[in-house]
């Protein structure tokens, strides 16, 4: 069944709008296109997958989207701000603020403990720290995790820590989150953990999430999937019109 | 697809700027944790900061023990300059170099002499020290000069007749003064200031004449009072009668000379007498020691197949042996104290030749020679260039961390003062280290080679200077050192500093 954006859009208020985006490296003296002309809108409270073999143009994609990199051409909108426009310093208000970021490798800092690794945007974002270390705990909370906050990174398994990963991303109250396969690193009940998690922020408190994802378990859970092939968006569909090998999804539900 | 959507005034205010003080809390957090582990460029800092503590304390120590062993050497042969002093006629140079060494040191009793002696008023006399002393800086200039350069200016002439020559043809003096750009006239007004000197050079020659009538009439007065006491004791050379003859005669002949004027205490008269006894006595051992019969005496004791030296026998002065050959002219007691008194000067004449070569002149930069100047100036290149790398290696392992807080937030002058900061606290770890092994290297050094003369002369403010000077120069060279590796990495995209690996 054929995607109908404009039936899809009712009554959805846009957030994030790539139009006509090209980004291109160059191998010596040979140009590779890695974004080869995306126009894409992303609606608010959306769960959106982004999906596509390796060096189709998803990260790129993905950093674009994020404020990470510059596209050749074309514009990203986020709430209506054309990156392109925006200075250094408004780039890392942008990136503090508006978006969140969950990385497949976590990247939390080593020598933090999770409480300081999840209040460290907050620090960025001028927040006193009395009230940094409450929402860090209030977040630390949220993904199960309140306990754990005076450990370090290596104290935790791969799941705790890519937990922590999204309170951090959380910090500032971010309207979009990024997450850059992140269960990737995980194994099959961790990433269940986290997709959980994911799915719930989406739901209860709106977060938008974009998610570049091989797994199956997270393509249920999102409202709507994007293919990406040659720097191309090859295809787009609404969830509910694609049925999804599942596994062990229905157990999942009741635990 | 829809068109995007109308640009929306970009409602992203300025990011907050990070506090100096919010800096340096995260920086400690992150520190305190990486402190160790970047060991290999602490490391670097402690080896860089050590060897310019090393080379600072030892010309320190170089300096403090040479100065000392001066004073020491000088103290030691009081008694004959003071000799020299009230006995023999004083020269132009002599007074010059007297009363300018007066002037610089600002030693008003010398002036205060001079002034008695003569008769002249301190006024004249404080003037006469004034122009002395530059009298001596020119000539010393002339001296010190490279040969080709003094022959063009001053052709052979040296002291007072290069300064003749000068005032004669003064213009072609100055020619060529100026044709030597890189020569320096000494002096706070440079060449001007050798320009008023030669205006009043004839005038003070002449005052300077009549200083040295006044004085040598006074030395003279001097001498026929010792002559006369030496003929009623029968004619001995002044230095054995000083000693040995009794108190009372010796303290009346000192009255007699500092009613002159002569600057003659009591307490000058004891050192004299007890420091003439010593050197009397070490004559008359040497004499011993030479003597033929005394020798061949000294070969049959110690059953020597060959005659050995007189120092090798000043060696063993303790040897019973030789103590039973010496006990007609010397008690045991007092060849103790000759034999140590000999061995304190040879160790006193042995370091001061050691500490000749490695002592500059006052004027240059902290005492320091121009060797050492240089190898400081090298050692802090060598630090600046090791450092460099050590924080180029620990910046670039990072980059994954700086592109984690550029998407969390972090602005690009945070990063930059974080990085900073770091590196400054690193330089201040391995700087404190480097300092404490730097000095404990050069003390140890230092005391093996001087032994108690390095304690009896410690220059603990120089030693403090030089660890404060070494610790400043250790966390300056890590935070300039990572200004530009950290620059960078700030102002690279997160995405292109992730890439990094």
């Amino acid at each position: 069944m054929k995607f109908d954006e404009a039936k899809y859009a009712e009554g959805k208020e846009v957030l994030v709008s790539v139009h006509d985006v090209h980004r291109t490296f160059w191998r010596g003296e040979e140009p590779v296109h890695a974004l080869d002309g995306i126009t894409l809108n992303i609606y608010r409270g959306e769960y959106i997958c982004v999906m596509g073999p390796s060096g189709s143009g998803k990260s790129t994609f993905f950093n674009a989207v994020g404020g990470l990199d510059t596209p050749t051409s074309g514009r990203v909108f986020i709430d209506g701000v054309d990156m392109a426009q925006l200075n250094a310093n408004e780039l890392a208000f942008l990136r503090c603020r508006k978006i969140g970021y969950v990385f497949q490798q976590f990247n939390l800092n080593t020598t933090m403990t999770a409480l300081e690794n999840v209040t460290l945007p907050m620090v960025f974002a001028g927040v006193s720290s009395d009230e940094a270390r409450a929402r860090g705990m209030a977040l630390l909370d949220r993904v199960n995790l309140a306990d754990r906050w005076n450990h370090r990174p290596k104290e935790m398994s791969g799941g705790q820590m890519q937990r922590v990963a999204i309170a951090r991303s959380l910090a500032n109250h971010p309207s979009i989150l990024l997450c850059d396969e992140p269960t990737g690193n995980l194994d099959l009940k961790s990433g269940k953990e986290i997709h959980w998690l994911l799915h719930d922020l989406n739901v209860k408190d709106g977060v938008t999430v974009i998610c570049a994802t091989h797994d199956p378990n997270m393509l249920a859970v999102s409202s709507r999937m994007v293919w990406i092939s040659d720097g191309r968006i090859d295809n787009i569909a609404e969830t509910a019109n694609v049925k999804i090998e599942q596994n062990s999804l229905g157990t999942d539900e009741e635990a | 697809m829809s068109s995007p959507p109308v640009i929306r005034e970009i409602d992203v205010r300025k990011q907050h700027r990070m506090s100096l003080r919010e800096t340096w809390t995260l920086c400690i957090r992150g520190v305190k944790h990486r402190l160790f582990r970047s060991a290999l460029t602490l490391a670097v800092v402690v080896l860089a900061v050590a060897f310019f503590m090393f080379l600072l304390c030892d010309s320190m120590y170089q300096r403090a023990v040479g100065k000392g062993v001066d004073a020491e050497i000088a103290s030691s042969r009081a008694a004959q300059i003071q000799l020299t002093r009230l006995l023999t006629p004083a020269t132009a140079t002599s007074a010059m170099r007297h009363l300018a060494a007066a002037e610089k040191a600002g030693d008003e009793a010398a002036l205060a002499e001079a002034a008695s002696v003569t008769g002249l008023p301190p006024e004249e006399i404080a003037a006469l020290a004034g122009l002395a002393a530059k009298e001596r800086l020119y000539t010393d200039w002339f001296a010190k000069m490279p040969v080709g350069r003094r022959l063009i200016l001053v052709k052979r002439d040296l002291g007072r007749d290069a300064l003749r020559r000068i005032l004669a043809e003064p213009d072609a003096f100055f020619r060529q003064l100026a044709i030597m750009v890189d020569l320096r006239v000494p002096g706070p007004r440079k060449a001007d200031g050798l320009r008023e000197f030669l205006a009043v050079f004839p005038d003070y020659v002449s005052r300077m004449d009549a200083f040295l009538d006044r004085w040598n009439a006074k030395v003279a007065e001097a001498g026929r009072f010792t002559s006369a006491r030496l003929a009623a004791a029968g004619d001995p050379p002044e230095t054995r009668w000083i000693p040995g003859a009794p108190e009372a005669e010796t303290e009346a002949w000192r009255a007699s000379v500092a009613a002159l004027g002569f600057s003659f205490s009591p307490e000058d008269l004891a050192t004299m007498r007890s420091q003439l006894r010593d050197a009397n006595d070490e004559a008359d051992l040497a004499d011993r020691l030479a003597d033929a019969a005394f020798r061949d005496a000294w070969k049959v004791k110690f059953r020597e197949a060959t005659d050995s030296t007189a120092e090798e026998k000043m060696g063993r002065l303790g040897d019973k042996r030789a103590r039973e050959l010496l006990a007609d002219a010397f008690p045991a007691a007092r060849l103790d104290e000759l034999a140590a008194n000999h061995s304190a000067k040879n160790r006193l004449s042995k370091l001061e030749r050691a500490l000749a070569a490695s002592l500059g002149d006052d004027s240059a930069l902290l005492g320091l020679s121009g060797r050492q100047l240089f190898l400081l100036a090298i050692s802090f290149l060598v630090c600046m260039v090791g450092i460099a790398n050590a924080m180029l290696m620990s910046i670039t392992e990072r980059y994954r961390e700086i592109a984690t807080m550029k998407c969390l937030g972090a602005t690009d002058s945070y990063i930059l003062s974080q990085f900073m900061m770091e590196a400054a606290l690193q330089g201040f770890f391995g700087g404190l280290v480097g300092v404490v092994l730097g000095f404990a290297i050069s003390t140890v050094r230092s005391a093996l080679a001087f032994g108690g003369h390095l304690w009896a002369y410690f220059p603990a403010g120089d030693v403090a200077l030089c660890a404060l000077f070494s610790l400043a120069a250790g966390v300056l060279l890590a935070a300039l050192a990572s200004i530009q590796p950290s620059w960078s990495a700030s102002r690279m995209a997160p995405m292109e500093a992730m890439r990094v690996e």
